[in-house]
Protein backbone atom coordinates (compact mmCIF):
# COMPACT_ATOMS: atom_id res chain seq x y z
CA UNK A 1 0.00 0.00 0.00
CA UNK A 2 1.21 3.48 -0.90
CA UNK A 3 0.54 6.26 1.60
CA UNK A 4 1.02 9.98 1.19
CA UNK A 5 1.11 11.65 4.58
CA UNK A 6 0.66 15.37 4.96
CA UNK A 7 2.76 16.16 1.90
CA UNK A 8 3.48 19.73 0.83
CA UNK A 9 5.55 20.62 -2.20
CA UNK A 10 6.92 24.09 -2.74
CA UNK A 11 8.97 25.34 -5.65
CA UNK A 12 10.84 28.33 -4.26
CA UNK A 13 7.97 30.82 -3.68
CA UNK A 14 5.27 28.78 -5.39
CA UNK A 15 3.27 26.10 -3.53
CA UNK A 16 2.12 23.34 -5.88
CA UNK A 17 0.58 20.99 -3.32
CA UNK A 18 -0.40 21.53 0.30
CA UNK A 19 -1.05 18.95 3.05
CA UNK A 20 -1.92 16.05 0.80
CA UNK A 21 -3.10 12.86 2.48
CA UNK A 22 -3.86 9.86 0.28
CA UNK A 23 -3.79 6.08 0.44
CA UNK A 24 -3.56 3.84 -2.58
CA UNK A 25 -4.34 0.13 -2.49
CA UNK A 26 -4.63 -2.30 -5.41
CA UNK A 27 -6.96 -1.02 -8.10
CA UNK A 28 -7.23 1.80 -10.60
CA UNK A 29 -7.15 5.36 -9.32
CA UNK A 30 -8.11 8.12 -11.70
CA UNK A 31 -6.38 11.40 -10.94
CA UNK A 32 -8.49 14.20 -12.33
CA UNK A 33 -7.63 17.86 -12.35
CA UNK A 34 -7.20 20.57 -14.92
CA UNK A 35 -3.75 21.51 -16.15
CA UNK A 36 -1.70 23.28 -13.52
CA UNK A 37 -3.59 21.85 -10.54
CA UNK A 38 -0.65 19.80 -9.28
CA UNK A 39 -1.34 16.45 -10.93
CA UNK A 40 2.11 16.11 -12.44
CA UNK A 41 3.78 17.30 -9.22
CA UNK A 42 1.91 14.61 -7.28
CA UNK A 43 2.96 11.96 -9.80
CA UNK A 44 6.54 13.19 -9.68
CA UNK A 45 6.52 12.83 -5.90
CA UNK A 46 5.23 9.28 -6.20
CA UNK A 47 7.82 8.38 -8.82
CA UNK A 48 10.70 9.98 -6.82
CA UNK A 49 11.35 12.58 -9.49
CA UNK A 50 10.67 15.11 -6.76
CA UNK A 51 10.88 15.03 -3.01
CA UNK A 52 8.35 16.66 -0.69
CA UNK A 53 9.09 19.92 1.09
CA UNK A 54 7.09 18.61 4.06
CA UNK A 55 5.47 15.28 4.85
CA UNK A 56 6.42 11.79 3.77
CA UNK A 57 5.50 9.00 1.36
CA UNK A 58 5.39 5.43 2.60
CA UNK A 59 5.29 2.10 0.81
CA UNK A 60 4.06 -0.75 2.98
CA UNK A 61 4.79 1.32 6.07
CA UNK A 62 8.39 2.26 5.18
CA UNK A 63 9.44 5.71 3.92
CA UNK A 64 10.11 5.48 0.19
CA UNK A 65 13.29 7.55 0.51
CA UNK A 66 14.65 4.81 2.75
CA UNK A 67 13.55 2.07 0.39
CA UNK A 68 15.29 3.97 -2.42
CA UNK A 69 16.11 1.52 -5.27
CA UNK A 70 13.92 -1.18 -3.71
CA UNK A 71 10.95 1.14 -4.17
CA UNK A 72 11.90 2.21 -7.69
CA UNK A 73 12.13 -1.46 -8.69
CA UNK A 74 8.42 -1.71 -7.97
CA UNK A 75 7.58 1.30 -10.12
CA UNK A 76 6.36 1.56 -13.68
CA UNK A 77 6.09 5.10 -15.00
CA UNK A 78 4.91 6.70 -18.19
CA UNK A 79 5.77 10.42 -18.05
CA UNK A 80 3.67 12.98 -19.87
CA UNK A 81 6.54 13.87 -22.20
CA UNK A 82 7.97 10.45 -22.58
CA UNK A 83 11.49 10.44 -24.02
CA UNK A 84 12.88 7.87 -26.39
CA UNK A 85 15.81 7.42 -28.73
CA UNK A 86 14.65 8.01 -32.29
CA UNK A 87 17.22 5.66 -33.77
CA UNK A 88 16.18 2.77 -31.52
CA UNK A 89 13.76 -0.03 -32.37
CA UNK A 90 11.09 -0.78 -29.72
CA UNK A 91 12.87 -4.01 -28.85
CA UNK A 92 16.23 -2.29 -28.33
CA UNK A 93 14.60 0.54 -26.39
CA UNK A 94 12.76 -1.85 -24.08
CA UNK A 95 15.98 -3.74 -23.52
CA UNK A 96 17.74 -0.53 -22.50
CA UNK A 97 14.96 0.52 -20.13
CA UNK A 98 14.78 -3.02 -18.72
CA UNK A 99 18.49 -2.85 -17.89
CA UNK A 100 17.97 0.47 -16.10
CA UNK A 101 15.09 -1.12 -14.21
CA UNK A 102 17.57 -3.73 -12.99
CA UNK A 103 15.87 -6.64 -14.71
CA UNK A 104 17.68 -9.92 -15.15
CA UNK A 105 18.52 -10.69 -18.81
CA UNK A 106 16.36 -13.83 -19.22
CA UNK A 107 13.31 -12.26 -17.63
CA UNK A 108 13.88 -9.10 -19.67
CA UNK A 109 13.84 -11.03 -22.95
CA UNK A 110 10.66 -12.85 -21.94
CA UNK A 111 8.87 -9.71 -20.76
CA UNK A 112 9.94 -7.68 -23.82
CA UNK A 113 8.21 -10.15 -26.14
CA UNK A 114 5.20 -10.28 -23.84
CA UNK A 115 4.59 -6.53 -23.60
CA UNK A 116 5.24 -5.96 -27.30
CA UNK A 117 2.58 -8.58 -28.05
CA UNK A 118 0.20 -7.08 -25.48
CA UNK A 119 0.50 -3.60 -27.01
CA UNK A 120 0.29 -4.89 -30.60
CA UNK A 121 3.86 -3.93 -31.44
CA UNK A 122 5.29 -7.36 -32.28
CA UNK A 123 5.37 -6.70 -36.00
CA UNK A 124 7.08 -3.33 -35.57
CA UNK A 125 9.60 -4.48 -32.97
CA UNK A 126 12.55 -4.15 -35.34
CA UNK A 127 11.54 -0.89 -37.02
CA UNK A 128 13.20 2.36 -35.97
CA UNK A 129 11.01 4.47 -33.72
CA UNK A 130 11.63 7.63 -35.75
CA UNK A 131 9.19 6.22 -38.30
CA UNK A 132 6.43 5.65 -35.73
CA UNK A 133 3.19 7.61 -35.37
CA UNK A 134 2.33 9.38 -32.09
CA UNK A 135 0.00 6.53 -31.10
CA UNK A 136 2.66 3.91 -31.69
CA UNK A 137 5.22 5.85 -29.66
CA UNK A 138 2.70 6.10 -26.84
CA UNK A 139 2.21 2.32 -27.00
CA UNK A 140 5.97 1.84 -26.66
CA UNK A 141 5.79 4.15 -23.64
CA UNK A 142 3.06 2.05 -22.06
CA UNK A 143 5.06 -1.11 -22.86
CA UNK A 144 8.14 0.17 -21.02
CA UNK A 145 6.00 1.08 -17.99
CA UNK A 146 4.68 -2.50 -17.85
CA UNK A 147 8.03 -4.14 -18.53
CA UNK A 148 9.12 -4.85 -14.93
CA UNK A 149 5.66 -6.05 -13.87
CA UNK A 150 5.40 -3.08 -11.46
CA UNK A 151 3.44 -3.05 -8.23
CA UNK A 152 2.75 0.65 -8.70
CA UNK A 153 1.95 1.75 -12.22
CA UNK A 154 1.90 5.52 -12.74
CA UNK A 155 0.60 6.80 -16.06
CA UNK A 156 0.56 10.50 -16.86
CA UNK A 157 -1.86 11.23 -19.72
CA UNK A 158 -1.43 7.74 -21.19
CA UNK A 159 -4.17 8.02 -23.80
CA UNK A 160 -2.78 11.15 -25.45
CA UNK A 161 -2.29 10.34 -29.11
CA UNK A 162 -4.18 7.05 -29.03
CA UNK A 163 -7.14 6.51 -31.39
CA UNK A 164 -10.49 5.32 -29.90
CA UNK A 165 -9.75 1.66 -30.68
CA UNK A 166 -6.33 1.88 -29.02
CA UNK A 167 -7.85 3.66 -26.02
CA UNK A 168 -10.39 0.86 -25.54
CA UNK A 169 -7.67 -1.74 -25.77
CA UNK A 170 -5.55 0.20 -23.29
CA UNK A 171 -8.43 0.45 -20.78
CA UNK A 172 -8.96 -3.31 -21.10
CA UNK A 173 -5.28 -3.95 -20.35
CA UNK A 174 -5.44 -1.66 -17.32
CA UNK A 175 -8.50 -3.40 -15.92
CA UNK A 176 -6.82 -6.80 -16.20
CA UNK A 177 -3.66 -5.47 -14.53
CA UNK A 178 -5.35 -3.69 -11.64
CA UNK A 179 -6.19 -6.91 -9.82
CA UNK A 180 -2.86 -7.05 -8.04
CA UNK A 181 -1.39 -3.61 -8.71
CA UNK A 182 -1.92 0.00 -7.82
CA UNK A 183 -2.61 1.84 -11.06
CA UNK A 184 -2.56 5.62 -10.99
CA UNK A 185 -3.90 7.21 -14.10
CA UNK A 186 -3.67 10.93 -14.48
CA UNK A 187 -5.78 12.55 -17.14
CA UNK A 188 -8.07 15.41 -17.97
CA UNK A 189 -10.12 13.19 -20.30
CA UNK A 190 -12.91 12.17 -17.93
CA UNK A 191 -14.17 9.27 -20.06
CA UNK A 192 -10.78 7.55 -19.71
CA UNK A 193 -11.36 6.94 -16.02
CA UNK A 194 -15.13 7.10 -15.56
CA UNK A 195 -15.71 3.44 -16.33
CA UNK A 196 -12.34 1.93 -15.50
CA UNK A 197 -11.22 3.56 -12.25
CA UNK A 198 -12.20 2.11 -8.89
CA UNK A 199 -11.71 5.47 -7.26
CA UNK A 200 -11.32 9.01 -8.45
CA UNK A 201 -8.97 11.51 -6.83
CA UNK A 202 -9.72 15.12 -7.68
CA UNK A 203 -7.32 17.94 -6.90
CA UNK A 204 -8.35 21.50 -6.28
CA UNK A 205 -6.72 24.51 -4.65
CA UNK A 206 -3.45 22.65 -4.09
CA UNK A 207 -5.20 19.94 -2.08
CA UNK A 208 -7.31 16.81 -2.46
CA UNK A 209 -10.89 17.80 -3.22
CA UNK A 210 -12.26 14.25 -3.14
CA UNK A 211 -11.14 10.64 -3.15
CA UNK A 212 -14.14 8.42 -3.74
CA UNK A 213 -15.91 6.09 -6.17
CA UNK A 214 -17.47 7.54 -9.32
CA UNK A 215 -20.92 6.68 -7.96
CA UNK A 216 -20.43 8.56 -4.69
CA UNK A 217 -18.87 11.54 -6.39
CA UNK A 218 -21.80 11.82 -8.80
CA UNK A 219 -24.30 11.45 -5.94
CA UNK A 220 -23.25 14.87 -4.74
CA UNK A 221 -24.84 16.46 -7.81
CA UNK A 222 -27.99 14.30 -7.88
CA UNK A 223 -31.17 16.39 -7.94
CA UNK A 224 -29.25 19.57 -8.76
CA UNK A 225 -28.52 19.02 -12.43
CA UNK A 226 -31.03 20.12 -15.06
CA UNK A 227 -31.39 20.72 -18.76
CA UNK A 228 -33.58 23.28 -20.45
CA UNK A 229 -33.82 25.08 -23.76
CA UNK A 230 -32.81 28.74 -23.72
CA UNK A 231 -32.82 31.38 -26.41
CA UNK A 232 -29.37 32.32 -27.57
CA UNK A 233 -29.69 35.96 -26.47
CA UNK A 234 -30.70 34.85 -22.96
CA UNK A 235 -27.67 32.65 -22.55
CA UNK A 236 -25.33 35.24 -20.93
CA UNK A 237 -27.95 35.92 -18.26
CA UNK A 238 -28.31 32.17 -17.59
CA UNK A 239 -24.63 31.80 -17.25
CA UNK A 240 -24.61 34.57 -14.70
CA UNK A 241 -27.50 33.14 -12.64
CA UNK A 242 -26.63 29.44 -12.79
CA UNK A 243 -23.52 27.34 -13.01
CA UNK A 244 -23.78 26.14 -16.60
CA UNK A 245 -21.91 22.88 -17.05
CA UNK A 246 -22.34 22.47 -20.82
CA UNK A 247 -24.40 23.68 -23.76
CA UNK A 248 -25.39 22.36 -27.17
CA UNK A 249 -27.39 23.77 -30.05
CA UNK A 250 -30.71 22.18 -31.06
CA UNK A 251 -32.25 24.13 -33.91
CA UNK A 252 -32.70 27.75 -32.90
CA UNK A 253 -32.46 27.04 -29.18
CA UNK A 254 -29.52 26.26 -26.96
CA UNK A 255 -29.90 23.35 -24.55
CA UNK A 256 -28.08 24.25 -21.37
CA UNK A 257 -27.05 21.80 -18.68
CA UNK A 258 -26.76 23.59 -15.39
CA UNK A 259 -26.72 23.29 -11.63
CA UNK A 260 -29.48 24.72 -9.46
CA UNK A 261 -30.44 24.09 -5.84
CA UNK A 262 -34.14 24.25 -6.67
CA UNK A 263 -36.17 22.88 -9.60
CA UNK A 264 -38.56 24.87 -11.75
CA UNK A 265 -41.29 23.85 -14.16
CA UNK A 266 -39.95 23.10 -17.62
CA UNK A 267 -36.56 22.04 -16.39
CA UNK A 268 -35.64 18.42 -17.06
CA UNK A 269 -33.68 16.76 -14.24
CA UNK A 270 -30.72 14.78 -15.55
CA UNK A 271 -28.53 12.07 -14.02
CA UNK A 272 -25.09 13.53 -13.35
CA UNK A 273 -21.97 11.93 -14.77
CA UNK A 274 -18.36 12.38 -13.75
CA UNK A 275 -17.85 14.88 -16.54
CA UNK A 276 -20.59 17.09 -15.03
CA UNK A 277 -18.90 17.03 -11.64
CA UNK A 278 -15.54 17.75 -13.26
CA UNK A 279 -16.88 20.66 -15.30
CA UNK A 280 -18.82 22.14 -12.39
CA UNK A 281 -15.80 21.92 -10.16
CA UNK A 282 -13.22 23.39 -12.47
CA UNK A 283 -15.40 25.90 -14.25
CA UNK B 1 -7.45 -13.04 32.62
CA UNK B 2 -10.62 -12.53 30.62
CA UNK B 3 -10.87 -13.34 26.90
CA UNK B 4 -11.03 -9.64 26.11
CA UNK B 5 -7.89 -8.89 28.11
CA UNK B 6 -6.05 -11.81 26.54
CA UNK B 7 -7.08 -10.61 23.08
CA UNK B 8 -5.94 -7.06 23.80
CA UNK B 9 -2.64 -8.26 25.25
CA UNK B 10 -2.05 -10.36 22.15
CA UNK B 11 -2.78 -7.37 19.94
CA UNK B 12 -0.33 -5.14 21.85
CA UNK B 13 2.34 -7.83 21.62
CA UNK B 14 1.83 -8.11 17.86
CA UNK B 15 1.95 -4.34 17.45
CA UNK B 16 5.21 -4.17 19.43
CA UNK B 17 6.71 -6.94 17.29
CA UNK B 18 5.71 -5.16 14.09
CA UNK B 19 7.20 -1.92 15.30
CA UNK B 20 10.45 -3.69 16.15
CA UNK B 21 10.58 -5.31 12.68
CA UNK B 22 9.93 -1.99 10.98
CA UNK B 23 12.68 -0.32 12.99
CA UNK B 24 15.12 -3.11 12.10
CA UNK B 25 14.12 -2.87 8.43
CA UNK B 26 14.69 0.86 8.47
CA UNK B 27 18.18 0.45 10.00
CA UNK B 28 19.01 -2.17 7.39
CA UNK B 29 17.74 0.01 4.57
CA UNK B 30 19.69 3.01 5.82
CA UNK B 31 22.85 0.91 5.77
CA UNK B 32 22.27 -0.45 2.28
CA UNK B 33 21.37 3.00 0.96
CA UNK B 34 24.98 4.16 1.43
CA UNK B 35 26.76 3.23 -1.80
CA UNK B 36 30.51 2.51 -2.03
CA UNK B 37 33.09 2.02 -4.79
CA UNK B 38 32.12 -1.64 -5.20
CA UNK B 39 28.53 -0.50 -5.89
CA UNK B 40 29.76 2.03 -8.43
CA UNK B 41 31.81 -0.62 -10.27
CA UNK B 42 28.98 -3.15 -10.01
CA UNK B 43 26.53 -0.63 -11.51
CA UNK B 44 28.90 0.12 -14.38
CA UNK B 45 30.01 -3.39 -15.23
CA UNK B 46 27.20 -5.70 -14.13
CA UNK B 47 24.07 -3.66 -13.38
CA UNK B 48 23.87 -1.31 -16.33
CA UNK B 49 26.75 -2.91 -18.21
CA UNK B 50 29.32 -1.18 -20.37
CA UNK B 51 27.35 -1.90 -23.56
CA UNK B 52 24.13 -0.31 -22.34
CA UNK B 53 25.98 2.53 -20.67
CA UNK B 54 26.97 3.86 -24.08
CA UNK B 55 24.11 2.34 -26.08
CA UNK B 56 23.37 4.47 -29.12
CA UNK B 57 26.45 6.60 -28.42
CA UNK B 58 28.81 5.04 -31.00
CA UNK B 59 28.44 8.14 -33.17
CA UNK B 60 29.26 10.66 -30.48
CA UNK B 61 32.15 8.57 -29.15
CA UNK B 62 33.66 8.38 -32.65
CA UNK B 63 33.27 12.15 -33.05
CA UNK B 64 34.90 12.70 -29.64
CA UNK B 65 37.88 10.54 -30.67
CA UNK B 66 38.28 12.39 -33.98
CA UNK B 67 38.10 15.78 -32.21
CA UNK B 68 40.62 14.64 -29.60
CA UNK B 69 43.14 13.32 -32.15
CA UNK B 70 42.85 16.46 -34.29
CA UNK B 71 43.09 18.80 -31.31
CA UNK B 72 46.01 16.92 -29.80
CA UNK B 73 47.84 17.07 -33.14
CA UNK B 74 47.18 20.78 -33.64
CA UNK B 75 48.07 21.54 -30.04
CA UNK B 76 51.37 19.69 -30.39
CA UNK B 77 52.19 21.68 -33.54
CA UNK B 78 51.37 25.00 -31.84
CA UNK B 79 53.26 24.15 -28.66
CA UNK B 80 56.36 23.06 -30.58
CA UNK B 81 56.16 26.18 -32.74
CA UNK B 82 56.02 28.27 -29.57
CA UNK B 83 59.21 26.60 -28.53
CA UNK B 84 57.57 24.84 -25.60
CA UNK B 85 58.16 21.26 -24.50
CA UNK B 86 55.95 18.25 -25.39
CA UNK B 87 54.93 18.05 -21.71
CA UNK B 88 52.85 21.18 -22.22
CA UNK B 89 51.03 19.50 -25.10
CA UNK B 90 50.49 16.34 -23.02
CA UNK B 91 49.16 18.32 -20.05
CA UNK B 92 46.86 20.42 -22.21
CA UNK B 93 45.38 17.65 -24.31
CA UNK B 94 44.95 15.04 -21.54
CA UNK B 95 41.33 15.89 -20.62
CA UNK B 96 40.05 16.50 -24.18
CA UNK B 97 38.74 12.98 -24.78
CA UNK B 98 37.05 12.93 -21.38
CA UNK B 99 35.47 16.34 -22.02
CA UNK B 100 34.46 15.37 -25.57
CA UNK B 101 32.68 12.12 -24.70
CA UNK B 102 31.09 13.68 -21.61
CA UNK B 103 29.74 16.76 -23.40
CA UNK B 104 28.57 15.03 -26.58
CA UNK B 105 26.86 12.16 -24.75
CA UNK B 106 25.18 14.68 -22.43
CA UNK B 107 23.89 16.69 -25.40
CA UNK B 108 22.55 13.51 -27.00
CA UNK B 109 20.96 12.37 -23.74
CA UNK B 110 19.26 15.74 -23.28
CA UNK B 111 17.83 15.55 -26.78
CA UNK B 112 16.17 12.21 -26.05
CA UNK B 113 14.23 13.61 -23.08
CA UNK B 114 14.62 10.35 -21.14
CA UNK B 115 15.55 12.07 -17.87
CA UNK B 116 12.17 11.60 -16.13
CA UNK B 117 11.95 7.98 -17.11
CA UNK B 118 15.50 7.27 -16.00
CA UNK B 119 14.95 8.93 -12.63
CA UNK B 120 12.12 6.50 -11.87
CA UNK B 121 14.22 3.41 -12.68
CA UNK B 122 16.40 1.38 -10.32
CA UNK B 123 19.49 2.82 -12.01
CA UNK B 124 18.62 6.49 -12.22
CA UNK B 125 20.08 9.20 -14.41
CA UNK B 126 22.56 9.89 -11.59
CA UNK B 127 23.76 6.26 -11.65
CA UNK B 128 24.18 6.40 -15.43
CA UNK B 129 25.96 9.74 -15.20
CA UNK B 130 28.45 8.61 -12.54
CA UNK B 131 29.09 5.27 -14.27
CA UNK B 132 29.72 7.12 -17.54
CA UNK B 133 32.06 9.56 -15.81
CA UNK B 134 34.04 6.62 -14.46
CA UNK B 135 34.06 5.05 -17.93
CA UNK B 136 35.21 8.32 -19.51
CA UNK B 137 38.01 8.61 -17.00
CA UNK B 138 39.21 5.07 -17.77
CA UNK B 139 38.98 5.71 -21.53
CA UNK B 140 40.93 8.96 -21.13
CA UNK B 141 43.50 7.17 -18.99
CA UNK B 142 44.13 4.50 -21.67
CA UNK B 143 44.13 7.05 -24.51
CA UNK B 144 46.57 9.31 -22.65
CA UNK B 145 48.83 6.32 -22.01
CA UNK B 146 48.96 5.57 -25.74
CA UNK B 147 49.48 9.26 -26.55
CA UNK B 148 52.27 9.58 -23.97
CA UNK B 149 54.00 6.52 -25.44
CA UNK B 150 53.64 7.93 -28.96
CA UNK B 151 55.02 11.30 -27.89
CA UNK B 152 57.90 9.69 -26.01
CA UNK B 153 58.88 7.73 -29.10
CA UNK B 154 58.34 10.53 -31.60
CA UNK B 155 59.83 13.42 -29.63
CA UNK B 156 62.35 11.39 -27.63
CA UNK B 157 60.89 12.63 -24.33
CA UNK B 158 60.57 11.03 -20.89
CA UNK B 159 57.61 8.64 -21.27
CA UNK B 160 56.98 8.27 -17.55
CA UNK B 161 56.94 12.05 -17.03
CA UNK B 162 54.61 12.44 -20.01
CA UNK B 163 52.28 9.82 -18.56
CA UNK B 164 52.42 11.34 -15.06
CA UNK B 165 51.74 14.83 -16.39
CA UNK B 166 48.72 13.74 -18.44
CA UNK B 167 47.44 11.57 -15.57
CA UNK B 168 47.46 14.49 -13.13
CA UNK B 169 45.89 16.78 -15.73
CA UNK B 170 43.07 14.32 -16.48
CA UNK B 171 42.33 13.73 -12.81
CA UNK B 172 42.32 17.44 -11.95
CA UNK B 173 39.94 18.11 -14.81
CA UNK B 174 37.67 15.18 -13.88
CA UNK B 175 37.69 16.31 -10.27
CA UNK B 176 36.62 19.81 -11.26
CA UNK B 177 33.89 18.45 -13.53
CA UNK B 178 32.42 16.27 -10.77
CA UNK B 179 32.71 19.14 -8.28
CA UNK B 180 30.81 21.34 -10.76
CA UNK B 181 27.95 18.84 -10.91
CA UNK B 182 27.85 18.29 -7.16
CA UNK B 183 27.93 21.98 -6.39
CA UNK B 184 25.69 23.22 -9.19
CA UNK B 185 23.31 20.23 -9.06
CA UNK B 186 23.28 20.40 -12.84
CA UNK B 187 25.28 18.57 -15.47
CA UNK B 188 26.16 21.87 -17.07
CA UNK B 189 28.15 22.59 -13.89
CA UNK B 190 30.75 20.17 -15.25
CA UNK B 191 30.89 22.03 -18.55
CA UNK B 192 31.40 25.36 -16.75
CA UNK B 193 34.14 23.86 -14.56
CA UNK B 194 35.82 22.40 -17.64
CA UNK B 195 35.70 25.75 -19.37
CA UNK B 196 37.24 27.44 -16.31
CA UNK B 197 40.04 24.83 -16.24
CA UNK B 198 40.76 25.45 -19.94
CA UNK B 199 40.69 29.22 -19.51
CA UNK B 200 43.06 29.24 -16.53
CA UNK B 201 45.54 27.03 -18.37
CA UNK B 202 45.31 29.16 -21.52
CA UNK B 203 45.94 32.37 -19.58
CA UNK B 204 48.79 30.79 -17.66
CA UNK B 205 50.37 29.35 -20.80
CA UNK B 206 50.06 32.55 -22.82
CA UNK B 207 51.11 34.95 -20.06
CA UNK B 208 54.04 33.02 -18.54
CA UNK B 209 54.87 30.28 -21.07
CA UNK B 210 58.37 29.78 -19.70
CA UNK B 211 57.13 29.10 -16.16
CA UNK B 212 54.35 26.80 -17.43
CA UNK B 213 56.75 24.65 -19.41
CA UNK B 214 59.43 24.72 -16.74
CA UNK B 215 57.05 23.55 -14.03
CA UNK B 216 55.94 20.60 -16.14
CA UNK B 217 59.53 19.72 -17.02
CA UNK B 218 61.16 20.17 -13.66
CA UNK B 219 58.69 19.31 -10.95
CA UNK B 220 59.33 15.77 -9.67
CA UNK B 221 57.38 12.96 -11.42
CA UNK B 222 56.13 11.54 -8.13
CA UNK B 223 54.46 14.87 -7.44
CA UNK B 224 52.37 14.55 -10.61
CA UNK B 225 51.56 10.94 -9.77
CA UNK B 226 50.69 11.98 -6.23
CA UNK B 227 48.38 14.72 -7.47
CA UNK B 228 46.78 12.29 -9.94
CA UNK B 229 46.24 9.59 -7.32
CA UNK B 230 44.84 12.03 -4.75
CA UNK B 231 42.59 13.48 -7.44
CA UNK B 232 41.44 9.99 -8.37
CA UNK B 233 40.51 9.17 -4.76
CA UNK B 234 38.49 12.37 -4.36
CA UNK B 235 36.93 11.88 -7.82
CA UNK B 236 35.74 8.37 -6.98
CA UNK B 237 34.33 9.68 -3.72
CA UNK B 238 32.47 12.35 -5.68
CA UNK B 239 31.05 9.77 -8.10
CA UNK B 240 29.87 7.64 -5.19
CA UNK B 241 28.21 10.72 -3.68
CA UNK B 242 26.40 11.28 -6.99
CA UNK B 243 24.65 7.92 -6.77
CA UNK B 244 23.56 8.45 -3.17
CA UNK B 245 20.01 9.40 -2.19
CA UNK B 246 20.98 12.79 -0.73
CA UNK B 247 22.49 14.11 -3.99
CA UNK B 248 19.71 12.54 -6.06
CA UNK B 249 17.14 14.39 -3.99
CA UNK B 250 18.93 17.71 -4.45
CA UNK B 251 19.48 17.07 -8.14
CA UNK B 252 15.86 16.03 -8.76
CA UNK B 253 14.49 19.03 -6.90
CA UNK B 254 16.86 21.40 -8.71
CA UNK B 255 15.93 19.89 -12.09
CA UNK B 256 12.26 20.49 -11.38
CA UNK B 257 12.61 23.94 -9.86
CA UNK B 258 14.27 25.66 -12.81
CA UNK B 259 10.99 26.47 -14.48
CA UNK B 260 9.52 28.15 -11.41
Amino acid sequence: MLQIQNVTKKYQNFTALEHINLEFENGIYGLLAPNGAGKTTLLKLITTLLFPTEGELFYDGVEIKKLDALYREKLGFLPQDFGYYREYTPEKYLHYIGVLKGMEQRKLREKTGEVLELLGLSEQKNKKMKKFSGGMIQRVGIAQALLNDPQILVLDEPTAGLDPKERMRFCKILTSLSKDKTVLLSTHIVSDVEFTANRIVMLKDKGVYCNDTVENICKGLEGSLFETAVEERALPEWEERYQVVSRRREGAAIIVRFISRHAEAGWKPVKPGLEDVFLSLYR
Amino acid sequence: MSDREAFLEGMWKKAAEKEQTLRAAECLLEETAKPDFADLLKNMLVGIGFRQLYAGMAGVISIAFVITILTAYLLLKVVLQMGESVYVAAFFSAPILYAGIFTLSWIKERGSGCYELQMSCKYTFCHVLSARMLGECLTGFVFNGVYAAALALHCKADGIRLFAVSFSSLMLFALLAAAGILRGRQVRGAVYSGAVWLLINMVFLLSVPAVYGKLLEELPVFLFIGVGLSGMCVYIKQLILMTGPAFRKEYANAANTKRY
